[in-house]
């Protein structure tokens, strides 16, 4: 196949000759890609320069026309209707009151942090980036260090009057988004209402009642409930999740007091898979594994299988979210009435303690965080047009689109029409709602508590909110703020990092499958300890404090 | 084979064809599951275990949702278009290189093999070559990212040389006292006459680029330019952790999700197993050529 | 340079120096046509594997992409000793040794031995249809393939069912970490076993008939006409293609990993490229640190390629070059 080579010293002369001649080629070519930090501040000075054209409402033709890039993840649920967000209602809107013709890119699902990663690698950034920008290597205050984004304290002073109302009205959102030197990175989705808490865990009342048992409280309730389920149901998974729902959504490991990751006890950061506590809640987990009151498939399960368990009667109670899966599974069990699932208050060791741990979103969300970046030849167009999202024109835009077409006033509260609430051709509520505006994830804007009212419909939705937010003010303290890493902290934090959370996640598997037995749980500590997580507890510390003394 | 065949003989043959006839089962049956799972109602899916031998509950919902799907649409087209164009740029860049390196008298040809043969061993890895591809050739978020890295593989090229080469010399000789320069050779004879391994890099090229989704993946950003395999992956390989992060999901996903995912297969992949047996004879041949005269 | 050499050289060097410039000048002149061929498939090879060969000297350095490859400082073999003292190392390599040498040991035999048994099959029409029939699943994208084993092999999925009928426990069979590299292997088999058995069943047609009646007049029945035939007339293909499969050993087809694997089998399921793929893009952006055990894993795939080809030389005179 190969014909015979002679390997003589002339192939090695050609050989290096051509590797010389690639060198030079590279060399030339990389110098220019290299973009400069300068054009940041040469952009600054550019546009402060300019007049004050209006942002909004400008339809007259002599305002020339600005073309922005726009990266950001495409939500599901536009994605199953859609192919961008150009064709949400809401930035069609935009584009005619504007002369700002936004133009979207989106990743792959679930290649979002691939896509980026390989964006700045490249430096080849959108005008605009929307995401989670915690995930940029070095963090936020690297990423205006490197170039990447512009810090938009000036800008916001000058051109964006609503969202400085925000940051006055509400001052903790300030050193959520901002870096350790205090600049402002992204315009964030922001969320100051009273429903503040999605997610927790659900139960079959009906269940409940046909076995004349109490809602479970404390671990040892739900043993005997999920052993009930068990034995007189029959059921396959008494109690179903996945691994993004074990490490997310707080249950029975929470409450021995620690969680998969950093949390806060009495001001000092803590790591909770080493703490001893994980070392009981894994023992009662391995115990609940073996005798199959935990689904023994959790650990591939995507979010689909789980609701397919819980719809089939295979699993008596499951992590989720109150719209996303509450609202789903009663929308699909419509024709059995005897169906009902409610929301179980988060599970305690002992009667009569309060869970640490809540999912309580902060005033910031980690996603929908949108970064203006050096490549953008507009800023100070851009940030007038995120600013109106935060004036009372804009807020209602994002949150119920267009009136008359996507929501009525009734008495003076916005009601969603039914092109959202029932529509014909077959979309759900959350789908209706992502064709026309961005109500239900995360965006660059506020959150409205009037949209979650309408959104979350039934009464049992209605009582899980007051369920799982009942201690949300108490789990405040054991929760870990969004803080901030100076630049040499988070690359040290993201290499260690990145080894034990390969490391922890395969452990604790182990430990809970009995592949290996809970008396390694020290030498599993001393292996996270020689990966140096000591190291990175001091970093967080050092975030953590410097967070809470702002 | 005339001769009378012994008791042993036949116990051979017979487990010879009985293993046969198993191996094409094993091959066939998942193939079949999942065009009657297509043709499934999903409820009747779900609550099913095991071999499924006809449709449960049959009916055609799926095939509806997978067509009203915009991506489904955007992606058949675009993955055209790779394939064809794809296809003829290789096939032209690598009948280019196979004549050169057919051709027996050429100084450099030792050379010029061993720098094309060594790529097959050394690569630069991710990161450069996305750098390479993003960057200095301008190429990303355009289709062309999908075509210009994977112009010439290297592997069809040696078969495709093997076959040249097995053309008569003289042939090439006559045409080239006749005045003709290598160009007119290689279009007018040589390829003419290596019609079956055209057939097989066709074969080769097209499928390849039908398949290939981890260049766009890294490469695009625009979802209208996503080939019909990267789609696919978002509806087949539900790993995406995004979904699950936002209280937000579609409420009747769950209920047709399990026959749509074997609609989207059938889908998907029907084409080209249609187009296959046609071009079958072709390439047991081309492969043939490529593999004999070594 | 050249000229320094030339004038160092004794006289009769010059003259062969002269006379293989001539032979150079004389067959450039001759074949312009087919150099001007050339200059695109060369620029292609130079420019898209040979740039980015020249971009992998960001393995010995902090790449960072403010800096450019160029500008960024020189770190000498520091990410290549991080990566040898890592916790992973050795699992990484033991994970892509392994599912090698498994494909070694079943992959790499199934499409020959399925060749001999349709070289065993006398009706026509029956080798024909199995042919069809076996060759079909190679065209099935990676994607549909890891889409179908992540259903069938999920709890309920079919092949959990028949394999629970056979005595396995009922489990998601991709979460269990023992069963990666069977299902890994065994799915390998499935798809491409009918095609792969092309390039043999070629080479078994080109076997003398004469040497089968020769054999038969020994008195040699069917088994043994295979063993003493029918495999060495295909052994020089088989291990021409055999040093091919060890020179790629590194380089696996990580698409199918990325896409089948999760935490739960990192244990026997994470290869180097994988680890590259997730360390360098998914989780992480560590870009030197991912493009130096790239290299490295090219090293190592160049190493047994020289080493696969020597053996082979010594042992029957086939080789690569």
């Amino acid at each position: 196949m190969f014909e015979k080579m002679k390997r003589d010293s002339r192939t090695t002369v050609f050989l290096w000759l051509a590797v010389l001649l690639l060198v030079l080629m590279a060399a030339c070519s990389s110098s220019n890609n290299e973009n400069s930090t300068e054009s940041l501040t040469n952009e600054n000075e550019r546009s402060s320069g300019e007049g004050e054209p209006n942002a909004t409402g400008s339809d007259d033709p002599g305002v020339p026309e600005i073309n922005l890039t726009y990266w950001t993840n495409l939500n599901n649920n536009v994605a199953s209707s859609l192919q961008s967000l150009s064709e949400v209602e809401m930035y069609k809107e935009m584009e005619k009151d504007t002369n700002v013709k936004l133009q979207f890119q989106h990743p792959p699902a679930g290649q979002a942090n691939q896509q980026f990663n390989l964006i700045m690698s490249s430096r080849d950034f959108a005008d605009v980036m929307e995401g989670n920008w915690n995930q940029y290597a070095g963090g936020p205050t690297k990423a205006i260090e490197d170039g990447v984004l512009v810090p938009l304290n000036d800008l916001i002073e000058q051109h964006a009057p609503n969202f400085k109302k925000v940051l006055e009205d509400y001052p903790q959102v300030m050193g959520q988004i901002s870096t350790t030197n205090g600049e402002i990175y992204a315009f964030p989705s922001i969320n100051v209402g009273r429903y503040r808490t999605f997610s927790g865990n659900f139960i079959r009342q009906d269940w409940l009642d046909e076995l004349g048992l109490n809602m479970p409280e404390t671990i040892a309730d739900w043993e005997q409930v999920l052993q009930t389920f068990k034995e007189e149901k029959g059921v396959e998974a008494p109690f179903s999740t996945n691994l993004f729902f074990l490490q997310n959504i707080p249950s029975f490991i929470e409450a021995y007091g620690v969680t998969h990751d950093f949390f806060v006890e009495d001001g000092e950061v803590r790591f909770g898979p080493i703490e001893s506590g994980m070392k009981q809640a894994l023992e009662t987990m391995n115990k609940w594994y073996v005798e199959g009151w935990l689904d023994k498939d959790f650990a591939t399960n995507d979010r689909k299988a789980i609701d397919a368990k819980l719809l089939n009667d295979q699993a008596g109670a499951v992590p989720g979210y109150i719209g996303g899966s509450m609202g789903s599974y009663y929308v699909a069990k419509a024709d059995d009435p005897t169906f009902n699932l409610v929301a179980a208050p988060f599970p305690v060791y002992e009667k009569g303690e309060q869970p640490r741990f809540v999912p309580f979103n902060f005033e910031v969300s980690i996603n929908g965080q949108a970064g203006i970046t050096t490549a953008n030849e507009h800023p100070v167009e851009t940030v007038r047009w995120f600013d109106y999202f935060y004036g009372e024109e804009g807020h209602m835009l994002k949150n119920f689109g267009v009136e008359g077409v996507t929501y009525e006033i009734v008495d003076g509260y916005p009601t969603y029409t039914d092109l959202i609430m029932n529509n014909s051709n077959g979309y759900d509520i959350a789908q209706s709602m992502a064709r026309y505006f961005r109500a239900n994830y995360p965006t660059p804007g506020m959150d409205d508590d009037r949209y979650l009212e309408q959104y979350y419909t039934l009464p049992q939705q209605q009582d899980a909110m007051s369920v799982f937010s009942e201690h949300s003010d108490y789990s405040r303290a054991y929760r870990l703020p969004p803080v901030n890493h100076t630049v040499e902290e988070s690359s040290e934090l993201a290499q260690i990092m990145s080894d034990v959370k390969t490391y922890r996640e395969e452990m604790l598997l182990k430990f809970i499958y009995g592949d290996e037995s809970l008396d390694q749980f020290d030498a599993y500590v001393e292996q996270i300890n020689r990966m140096g997580i000591g190291r990175a507890l001091e970093m967080m510390q050092t975030a953590y404090d410097r967070y809470t003394s702002n | 084979m005339g001769v009378k065949k012994t008791k042993n003989e036949y116990v051979f043959d017979a487990l010879n064809t009985g293993g046969l006839v198993f191996m094409m089962i094993l091959t066939l049956y998942p193939l079949y599951y999942i065009a009657v799972a297509s043709l499934s109602h999903s409820d009747a899916l779900v609550g099913h275990t095991g071999l499924l031998l006809k449709p449960l509950s049959f009916n055609v919902e799926a095939y509806r949702f997978v067509f009203q799907n915009p991506n489904i649409a955007s992606g058949y087209r675009n993955t055209m278009l790779v394939v064809l164009g794809g296809t003829f740029v290789n096939l032209l860049m690598t009948s280019l290189g196979a004549y050169v390196l057919s051709r027996k008298q050429l100084y450099w040809k030792n050379h010029m093999m061993f720098l094309i043969a060594f790529t097959m061993f050394f690569s630069g890895g991710l990161i450069p070559t996305y750098l390479l591809v993003n960057n200095t050739l301008g190429l990303g978020n355009t289709l062309t990212a999908l075509v210009v890295p994977t112009l010439i593989s290297t592997w069809n090229l040696i078969v495709m040389r093997t076959s040249f080469a097995a053309i008569p010399e003289s042939l090439i000789e006559s045409a080239k006292l006749d005045g003709a320069h290598d160009f007119t050779v290689l279009f007018r004879i040589v390829i003419p006459l290596s019609m079956p391994v055209m057939a097989v890099m066709i074969l080769f090229y097209g499928v390849a680029h039908w398949n290939a989704w981890f260049q766009a993946m890294i490469y695009l950003r625009d979802r209208n330019l996503y080939p019909l395999q990267l789609i696919l992956r978002e509806i087949l390989i539900a790993n995406s952790t995004d979904a699950m992060m936002t209280d937000v999901s579609s409420q009747d996903k769950s209920r047709i999700g399990e026959s749509i995912k074997y609609a989207t297969i059938m889908v998907a992949t029907l084409p080209i197993l249609i187009a296959y047996p046609f071009l079958q004879k072709y390439f047991v041949k081309g492969v043939m050529i490529g593999a004999l005269k070594e | 340079m050249a000229e320094m050499h030339v004038a160092k050289a004794p006289a009769q060097k010059r003259w062969k120096a002269l006379r293989k410039r001539n032979r150079i000048i004389r067959d450039f002149k001759i074949n312009k046509y087919i150099y001007i061929m050339a200059v695109p498939v060369l620029l292609y090879y130079l420019v898209i594997h040979y740039i980015p060969m020249y971009g992998a000297v960001i393995a010995f350095k902090d790449f960072s992409p403010v800096k450019g490859v160029s500008g960024s400082p020189w770190v000498g073999w520091k990410h290549f000793s991080n990566f040898y003292d890592s916790y992973y190392f050795w699992r990484l390599i033991r994970n892509t040794f392994l599912i090698n040498v498994y494909q070694l040991l079943f992959a790499f035999p199934a499409p020959i031995i399925f060749a001999l048994m349709l070289n065993e099959i006398s009706r026509q029409w029956f080798k024909r249809t199995v042919q069809t029939v076996t060759y079909l699943p190679h065209f099935i994208s990676i994607i549909v393939v890891c889409g179908m084993l992540v259903d069938f092999l999920a709890r309920d999925g079919f092949i959990t069912h028949v394999l629970v009928w056979f005595g396995l426990e009922q489990t998601a069979l991709l979460s269990k970490a023992e069963y990666f590299r069977t299902i890994y292997i065994a799915s390998d088999i499935w798809q491409h076993i009918g095609w792969g058995s092309i390039i043999y069943l070629a080479a078994l047609s080109g076997i003398n008939p004469e040497l089968y009646e020769a054999s038969k007049v020994d008195g040699a029945g069917r088994f043994k006409q295979v063993v003493h035939v029918t495999i060495p007339g295909i052994m020089p293909m088989i291990v021409i293609l055999l040093i091919l499969k060890i020179g790629n050993m590194m380089e696996l087809g990580y698409e199918k990993i990325i896409l089948l694997y999760n935490p739960n089998t990192y244990e026997t399921a994470d290869v180097l490229a994988s680890f590259i793929y997730r360390r360098g893009l998914e989780s992480g952006s560590e870009y030197s640190y991912t493009t130096a055990i790239g290299l490295f894993q090219s090293m190592i795939n160049f190493m047994l390629l020289v080493m696969a080809n020597y053996i082979s030389r010594r042992l029957n005179d086939t080789s690569l070059w």
